[in-house]
């Protein structure tokens, strides 16, 4: 089943279990509602009788002409409300009380009229006290039964309210709990399952990401995640076709960079080897110009002789294999002065060090990354005097690299060419200026794009050249 | 010159100007004369071996192979294993002296068991004086087992 039909059907479910509930709840809440409403009503019964009496005994004691009349609009108003809960009530054991209270109601009325009459007559001298007494007596009697019909009425319909609160209250928790429990549920499920599937996408991709290209991610079931370690199989199978193509190409070109090696040198040793044994031979039959063309021929020989050398070494730092530790930058700072003692002779040079910290690499490529670009340094301000070369490192603040520099006070270059200076081959200065192959700058490119930092450069006519290169702190294979 | 047994070498080189320089280089030592050249793996197996052309040759092995790589017919490794794989021939010194400065040509030779690798030097003076050295430290001055001599 797909995630979002999981998601949608928990949505449905809630909504199934609301749409169920809730007409229930609001039948409930009526019925609760009208139960209040009856209960009510027999409150106000209650009430008017316990008046009633209050005024008969008054009527009794004083025998006014008002209370009787408020006695009568009591009556009246008793009445109206037992003709109200006619209408309302209609259970079985509401309506024999209420045919009990309205009974009761009826012989009280009928008895206290008979009194009121016979107080009349006695007091013109004609009463009957022996009667008053009794139907008094009566009275009492009826409409304290009048009373506690009342009061069970009151209780009967106090009872179907708290009846009908209590299932509101049991039905609005049973709904609550049936929700939370469906959502909860659900949710946990869902939950559980992408979980699961997300390991399995998330170990495949590891997999696959420490360089197992032949790793394929399950694809179980319909869903989403199945889609998506489908995607990345079919993402994994191109890496992998393009990762064959280049090995194709790279295996291609180290066959070329072999054949070079082998083949171009052989011919170059013969004509270097001949022309020094001509030289050998008596050459005093040839001319001067002779003389100068065997020379410009060794020239041009010993020349290509380097390109090939450098073409050759920039070709191989490509495939070593690297072996990065920690390295001392200082260390490797005084490794390649020492290397460059035959350029530093004779010069006034102040070396400038700055804060040359551990960087993490292969010692020997960072040392011909060095000895590089140390040499352009003094190659390039020989005529300065003294000459000045700065070498610092410093931690980038944006990234997690170190990034070091080196910096002269030599020619310089104009940041018109600056995309040219790190080519194969490229250079800004003739041979007859300043000598080089052009292979030194894009070396130090190579080894330092293989240790995953970049490589830049600032610099102005005549105003000397830095060169920078970056490292990260933890070490990039590439 | 110092009292010394001269033993032959035998120079593996297709390449006619390669060949006059080993030459050329190798008789400034007085050792020109002591050379049997051939110019594929399958003459120096047969060289070797004493069959083909060389069935019947006079003498015993040579004292000292200068082996180049790169070779018509059958290339140098394969001479090379074939030489270091037979009981009879595995005792003789062989040098291998190529242009390649290829890795994986230095390492698979000594795995084969090479007693030298050479990468021929470009320049004709650094040239003369490697080839010259090895003739010298291989032909004359190595002492190699009984079976050799």
């Amino acid at each position: 089943m797909r995630i979002a039909t999981r998601l949608a059907l928990s949505s449905y479910i809630s909504l199934g279990v609301l749409s169920l509930f809730i007409p229930v709840l609001i039948w409930l809440f009526t019925l609760y509602g009208l139960s209040i409403r009856q209960n009510l009503l027999a409150d106000q019964i209650v009430a008017a009788i316990f008046e009633r009496t209050v005024l008969r005994d008054q009527y009794l004691i004083y025998g006014a002409e008002r209370i009787k009349q408020q006695w009568l609009n009591k009556t009246a108003v008793l009445e109206s409300l037992l003709d109200l809960a006619n209408e309302r009530f209609k259970e079985k054991g509401e309506r024999d009380a209420l045919i009990r209270i309205r009974n009761s109601f009826n012989a009280t009325r009928g008895t206290f009229l008979q009194i009121v009459k016979l107080k009349e007559e006695s007091k013109s001298g004609a009463g009957n006290d022996e009667l008053e007494q009794r139907l008094i007596s009566q009275n009492i009697l009826l409409a304290s039964a009048l009373y506690s019909e009342a009061a069970q009425l009151d209780e009967l319909t106090g009872k179907v309210a708290n009846s009908n609160y209590n299932k509101t209250v049991l039905l609005s928790s049973i709904f609550v709990a049936v929700l939370v429990l469906t959502t909860v549920l659900n949710s946990m499920l869902v939950n559980r399952l992408l979980r699961r599937r997300l390991a399995s996408i998330q170990a495949g991709i590891a997999i696959i990401a420490e360089g197992d290209l032949e790793h394929r991610i399950p694809c179980r079931g319909d869903d989403e995640l199945a889609e998506l370690s489908l995607m990345l199989n079919t993402m994994t199978d191109k890496v992998r076709m393009y990762m064959n193509r280049l090995e194709a190409a790279n295996n291609e070109l180290e066959a070329f960079s072999y054949s070079i090696s082998h083949d171009l040198r052989a011919p170059l040793r013969h004509v270097n080897g001949f022309i020094e044994l001509l030289r050998e031979e008596d050459t005093s039959s040839l001319n001067e110009t002779s003389r100068r063309y065997l020379q410009v021929i060794a020239d041009a020989a010993k020349k290509m002789g380097t390109l090939i050398d450098d073409l050759l070494s920039f070709s191989r730092m490509g495939r070593t294999e690297m072996m990065q530790t920690s390295v001392s930058m200082w260390k490797l700072v005084a490794e390649a002065r020492n290397e460059l003692q035959n350029e530093m002779e004779g010069k006034t040079i102040i070396w400038e060090t700055d804060n040359l910290a551990e960087v993490y690499g292969d010692p020997a490529m960072l040392r011909q990354v060095l000895v590089n670009l140390m040499g352009n340094a003094l190659k390039y301000s020989r005529d300065r005097n003294p000459i000045r070369i700065t070498i610092s490192c410093r931690q980038s603040i944006t990234s997690d690299e170190t990034i070091c520099s080196v910096a002269d006070n030599g020619v310089g270059f104009d940041m018109r060419y600056l995309d040219k200076l790190f080519g194969l081959f490229q250079r800004l200065h003739t041979v007859e200026e300043f000598e080089g192959t052009g292979v030194g700058l894009a070396n130090v490119r190579r080894i330092i794009q293989r240790h995953g930092g970049r490589t830049w450069a600032e610099g102005a006519v005549n105003e000397g050249a830095t060169f920078y290169f970056s490292l990260p702190n933890r070490g990039e294979q590439t | 010159m110092m009292e010394v047994k001269l033993k032959r070498i035998l120079l593996v080189e297709d390449s006619a100007n390669d060949a006059e320089l080993t030459l050329k280089a190798l008789g400034r030592k007085g050792l020109a004369n002591e050379v049997e050249w051939v110019k594929d793996g399958q003459q120096a197996l047969d060289f070797v071996n004493h069959q083909g052309v060389y069935t019947g040759r006079s003498g015993n092995n040579p004292g000292l192979i200068l082996l180049d790589l790169k070779l018509p017919k059958v290339d140098g490794l394969e001479v090379l294993r074939i030489i270091k794989a037979t009981e009879s021939l595995k005792s003789i010194p062989v040098v291998v002296l190529t242009s390649s400065r290829e890795e994986r040509d230095l390492t698979e030779s000594y795995q084969i068991g090479v007693n030298a690798y050479v990468v021929k030097p470009v320049d004709f003076h650094s040239f003369m004086d490697a080839v010259a050295e090895l003739g010298i430290f291989w032909a004359l001055i190595n002492e190699p087992p009984a079976a050799c001599r």
